[in-house]
């Protein structure tokens, strides 16, 4: 466990996203409950992190906080440099704009917009130029240039998600969110994505993905390993046995199993 | 199927209950109000049809028996069991034989037959009139009607001899006379000097009119009547006699064709008609708002059910997924409706009664109906108030529920709902088939020219909202691609965004602006059919007006022998009276008949007096059994000059008069001109209103109009006036006519706001997931809020082109046809006023919804949460 140590030695900037000690309780008093627990985690640029867990350990609460949709209890987020917790709400979805990229599971798409229009949707809504060579290139990067002017529900869903992935890319952001990308995909689909992804961040975006998936956070440089809202462990350069074995050790593969770290 | 249940599914029938939410408050609204109306428009309904009018001078009398206020023609000759047509009220006291009230007086159970004749007469102070009580009028009788009340004697003695006469204490008291003094009593309008032999007192004051008593003979011989009829007769009952069981005993020994008997809190129809036609007044009118009403409901209904349906297209696929059959899915949208509808029309026609109680509040303000109508709160309205939202609930859901069990199991298993076709091919084939109708309609409306213009309009104007309706995904599409193109360029994020939605959500949008048009539709053709009305009658009114002076009598009218004497006055050209009643027109073909207003007028020097733009024939031969047609009357009833026609006049007696003549202001002086002698003795008080004076050339018109003042001497109330004040009044009243017609109409207007507020909220409230997503991907809250506003901003602007489009195509064929003007009248600062209330309403009832739906976290409700 390098993490503090090696934060505190490094500057802030080297990193494309960063939390201290960030902590997120939903609710109040009884009913009160802590999705994260004073979490400090890093990620270089370029890196390609897999965040990985048992069902309820944190994950979304934890990819929320880093891209900023959501605001932790305590501690800091720092986003491409910039410390999130000072902003105010548009400043926040302006940065995000610029920063961030987003993939979800599903529902990733506005169904009025075909698919060119979805992918340069981030640009408009940020007042940028819609270059047209722009949106074919990015387009043709998730090899979807034979169907722009098809509207989401006539693509598939590994299709819907490429063009979510493309739309993530448009903006040149510093950062790639996935939240189980690939989680409602077939096995050749959602390997296609996470190609995507680590292409990505070969390209120099920056990826953080939750994943159910070890196999997929194989393609990982990196995963983190949460449990009930805690930073459990950390795997460099991981493989689906290193990643499989630190699951099981973690003892909680099915759902519903409370985990004690 | 684990998979169904897991992940997205979960996630959408979770948001679905937010839309299903949505959708029933918004059916349930939608509903509330529905019942609320039809409520209270029962409530208007049956009060109007049980009006009581309790009587004041017949207060003593068990049964009061008058002529048949009404023409019952047969519904078919041949057949007298038949029953009746349409019955018309008859504006005018239908009079008795004297020979009557022995026949009735010989009827078991009777202990004595009193008639009682009434005529104008008015006390006299320093020459002015004294009207009854807040300005009602005041009658004379003979003395012997005074047991009716009864009236006892309170000072002096009953009067005995001509030349005597005994007034009600209330009025001795106002004009300050005491007994044993000689007054000046204005008899039909001509003084006359009278002794004031006593004052009298009956139970309770008068508050509906004074009264004047006279002996017997003097008062057959003032009441002018030559022929001997008399008004009314009271009947006392013998003693043990049941009033019901007599009134029914008369009524069928003489026949219900000849007289009504009225007993108890009815009494007061056969004393004051007017009350009766107020009644009457109010259950026509509250009918038509009914009728109108329920309409307008079935569409703002079946609108709000679409729309709900539509937004649970999802859970209904998905519920189809999981082995529900479309029979199932019907049965369960038809049994949420049940749920909903019945405690929601419970709730409403429990709001009927305030809603009914304010409109009486509001008619009796504006002198449509009397204070003492009160209203009667059955069981009945509400039941069937409840019945009909229920009914048109169930309806629209059918329809609804087809739609719904169309939906494919695989819309559940797809990212967003499968595209589906824009419009259907059946509805589509419909929506044209319906336009074609219009089409036709508009001509009909074109050549449809008298009373019954209106109606036509009506149903043409639902015929084009029904046409909009149906088509209204397809128009929604088109003009989302118009005005999405100017949006767009405007504002590239956020307008851009509403273009594209607006124009892929076509079918999402069109309830909510199927609800808009007809808010603007309706209220602009309602609204500008009633000015261009009004304007049309007040402009032809003006049209038509060449007198130099009016000479008027204001609330006791004048003596028809005033014209003659305005014809003394030097520098007099022409003078012509008019006396405004109503007559029943019809054809010799057709036993129905229409009550349509009437002038009667002294012909000699009508051409001179006024100008009614003759089309056809001659004014001048209008002498004798004639008349004189508008030229939409004479459309109507399909004559022309030349051909005979059956009149009946105000108190019934049927004419038979020569057409002579056709013109063209209609409105601004009544579809039927007839000459003052034919309807001489056939008008309750046998007065005339106005008499319009031509000076001559060159006359020094100052003068004139000294002199004619001067004439207020021997015609007591009488005063002149300019011809364009008489103008003014005459309008003033035509506006307080049309009173009721525009409460109903606003009320209406409201409802339909109401649906609108309503459809919109809903459609807005179901974009939860779309608003979070929009944020997620980089949308600031402001950039979604504008978006929003772009988008109802388009919805407003297609509401107003298209319900301003519906509200021309109905109005011009009204004004080309019955209001004569090339465009309908529509003052620019009501239609601003209608656009701005729409614009006010769609913009809010987007964006409060909007920041609703904002305050919630997008994380949270954006699908990322599974
Ligand atoms: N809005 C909320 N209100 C209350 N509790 C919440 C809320 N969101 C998350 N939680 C709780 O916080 C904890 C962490 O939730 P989170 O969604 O981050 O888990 P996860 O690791 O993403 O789980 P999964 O793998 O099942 O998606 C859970 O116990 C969850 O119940
Ligand atoms: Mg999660």
């Amino acid at each position: 466990m390098t993490r503090v140590s090696t934060f505190q030695a490094a500057a802030v900037t080297d990193y494309a996203i960063l939390l201290k000690s960030v902590s997120r309780v939903y609710g109040k008093g009884q009913s009160a409950v802590t999705a994260l627990r004073d979490v400090t985690v890093g990620c270089p640029r370029g890196s390609f992190t897999a965040v990985m867990g048992p069902s309820g350990s944190g994950k979304s609460t934890f990819l929320h906080c880093a891209a900023g949709l959501d605001r932790p209890t305590r501690g800091s987020v720092v986003l491409g440099g910039v410390e999130l917790s000072g902003l105010k709400e548009a400043e926040l979805t302006k940065l995000r704009r610029e920063r961030a990229g987003f993939v979800f599971q599903a529902f990733n798409l506005v169904p009025a917009l075909d698919v060119a229009e979805n992918i340069a949707l981030p640009l408009r809504l940020a007042g940028k130029r819609v270059d047209p060579a722009w949106i074919r290139q990015v387009a043709a990067q998730v090899g979807l240039q034979d169907r722009m002017r098809h509207r989401p529900p006539e693509l598939s869903g590994g299709q819907q998600q490429r063009v979510a992935i493309a739309r993530a890319l448009v903006m040149k952001p510093d950062v790639v969110f996935g939240d189980e990308p690939t989680g409602a995909l077939d096995t050749t689909s959602g390997r296609q994505v996470l190609t995507l992804l680590r292409d990505a961040a070969r390209s120099g975006h920056t990826v953080v993905m939750v994943t159910h998936d070890p196999s997929a956070a194989a393609m990982a440089d990196r995963v983190v390993f949460l449990a009930d809202g805690r930073l459990v462990g950390e795997l460099e350069q991981p493989t689906l046995r290193t990643v499989a074995s630190r699951m099981a050790g973690l003892g909680a593969w099915v759902e519903g199993i409370e985990v004690m770290p | 199927m684990t998979r169904l249940l897991s992940g997205p599914m979960i996630g959408t029938v979770w948001r679905t209950r937010r839309s299903r939410r949505s959708g029933f408050v918004g059916a349930f609204i939608a509903l509330f109000f529905a019942a609320a109306t039809a409520t209270s428009a029962g409530i208007l309904l049956e009060s109007g049809a049980r009006a009581e009018s309790p009587p004041e001078r017949y207060a003593g009398a068990a049964v009061v028996v008058g002529g048949k206020q009404s023409y019952d023609p047969p519904a078919d000759v041949g057949n007298p069991d038949a029953g009746t047509g349409e019955s018309v009220v008859l504006p005018e006291r239908v009079r008795l034989d004297r020979g009557m009230v022995d026949r009735i007086a010989r009827i078991d159970g009777v202990l004595e037959a009193v008639p009682d004749l009434s005529f104008p007469a008015n006390l006299l102070v320093k020459g002015q009139p004294l009207t009854g009580p807040n300005g009602t009028r005041s009658w004379g009788h003979g003395w012997d009607s005074a047991r009716l009340m009864p009236f006892t004697v309170s000072a002096g003695r009953p009067p005995r001899a001509g030349g005597e006469v005994l007034v009600d204490a209330q009025l001795a008291a106002r004009a300050r006379v005491a007994v044993g003094q000689d007054v000046q009593i204005s008899i039909h309008g001509r003084p006359e000097t009278f002794r004031l032999v006593g004052t009298a007192a009956g139970g309770s004051p008068l508050t509906k009119q004074a009264a004047l008593f006279f002996a017997p003979d003097e008062a057959a011989r003032l009441s002018g009547n030559p022929t001997g009829k008399i008004d009314t007769i009271g009947v006392l009952a013998a003693p043990g006699t049941g009033v019901d069981e007599l009134a029914a005993r008369i009524t069928g020994t003489i026949g219900e064709d000849q007289i009504t008997a009225l007993t108890g809190g009815q009494r007061g129809y056969t004393e004051f008609l007017d009350l009766g036609n107020s009644a009457s007044n109010l259950v026509a009118l509250s009918g038509s708002f009914g009728g109108v009403g329920l309409a307008i409901v079935l569409f703002v209904v079946a609108a709000t059910f679409a729309l709900s349906v539509h937004q649970r297209r999802r859970e209904i696929a998905l519920l189809r997924a999981v082995g529900a059959t479309p029979g199932q899915i019907r049965r369960m949208v038809a049994a949420e409706a049940l749920m909903i509808s019945v405690p929601a029309a419970l709730a409403g026609a429990v709001l009927g009664i305030p809603l009914a109680t304010w409109l009486r509040k509001m008619l009796v303000a504006g002198d449509m109906i009397p204070d003492t109508l009160a209203l009667h709160i059955g069981v009945l309205p509400a039941v069937v108030g409840v019945g009909s939202t229920v009914l048109v609930a169930l309806a629209a859901t059918y329809v609804a529920g087809r739609q719904a069990s169309k939906a494919s199991p695989t819309e559940a298993l797809g990212e967003a709902a499968a595209p589906r076709r824009l419009i259907g091919g059946f509805r589509l084939s419909l929506g044209l088939l319906l336009l074609a109708g219009s089409i036709t309609l508009v001509t009909v409306s074109r050549s449809a020219t008298g009373d019954g213009a209106p109606a036509v309009s009506l149903g043409l104007l639902f015929a084009l909202i029904l046409t909009v309706v149906v088509l209204s995904p397809l128009l929604v599409r088109v003009a989302a691609a118009v005005l999405g193109m100017v949006i767009s360029r405007f504002s590239p994020g956020s307008g851009y965004l509403a273009a594209a939605n607006s124009r892929a959500n076509a079918r999402r949008l069109a309830p909510a602006v199927s609800t808009m048009v007809l808010a603007v539709g309706f209220a602009c053709t309602e609204i500008f059919l009633q000015t261009t009305l009004l304007y049309a009658a007040a402009t032809q009114a003006a049209g038509g007006s060449v007198a130099d002076h009016v000479v008027v009598g204001g609330d006791t009218r004048l003596s028809p022998e005033v014209v003659a004497a305005v014809r003394q006055v030097d520098g007099v050209d022409a003078a012509t009276g008019i006396t405004y009643t109503k007559v029943l027109t019809g054809t010799f073909d057709d036993l129905d008949m229409s009550a349509v207003p009437a002038q009667a007028v002294d012909t000699d020097d009508l051409a001179a007096a006024v100008d009614l733009d003759v089309r056809s024939g001659d004014l001048g031969a209008l002498r004798g059994e004639s008349v004189a047609l508008s030229q939409s009357e004479a459309t109507v009833l399909g004559l022309a000059v030349g051909d005979l026609m059956p009149v009946r006049l105000g108190d019934g007696t049927l004419l038979k008069v020569k057409i002579v003549a056709t013109y063209g202001r209609g409105l601004g002086y009544g579809d039927v001109t007839l000459p003052a002698a034919l309807v001489a003795g056939h008008t309750t008080d046998g007065l005339t209103q106005q008499v319009l004076v031509r000076a001559q050339p060159g006359a020094d018109q100052q003068r004139v109009r000294t002199e004619l003042a001067g004439l207020a001497a021997r015609f007591p109330g009488l005063t002149v006036t300019e011809p364009h004040e008489a103008l003014a009044a005459r309008d003033e009243d035509q506006r307080a006519n049309q009173w009721g017609a525009f409460l109903v109409t606003g009320v209406i207007v409201v409802y339909t706001a109401i649906a609108v507020i309503n459809t919109l909220a809903m459609t807005t409230s179901a974009r939860t997931r779309e608003f979070a997503l929009l944020q997620l991907i980089g949308a600031t809250r402001q950039q979604v809020l504008r978006m929003a506003r772009w988008e109802s901003v388009m919805l407003i602007v297609t509401a107003i082109v298209f319900g301003s489009v519906v509200a021309v195509t109905t109005l011009v064929p009204f004004s080309l046809g019955r209001a004569q003007l090339g465009f309908p009248y529509t003052p620019p600062l009501v239609y601003l006023g209608i656009l701005g209330g729409i614009a006010v309403i769609g913009l809010f009832s987007v964006m409060l919804p909007a920041h609703r739906v904002l305050r919630q976290r997008p994380v949270e409700v954006a699908g990322v949460h599974e």
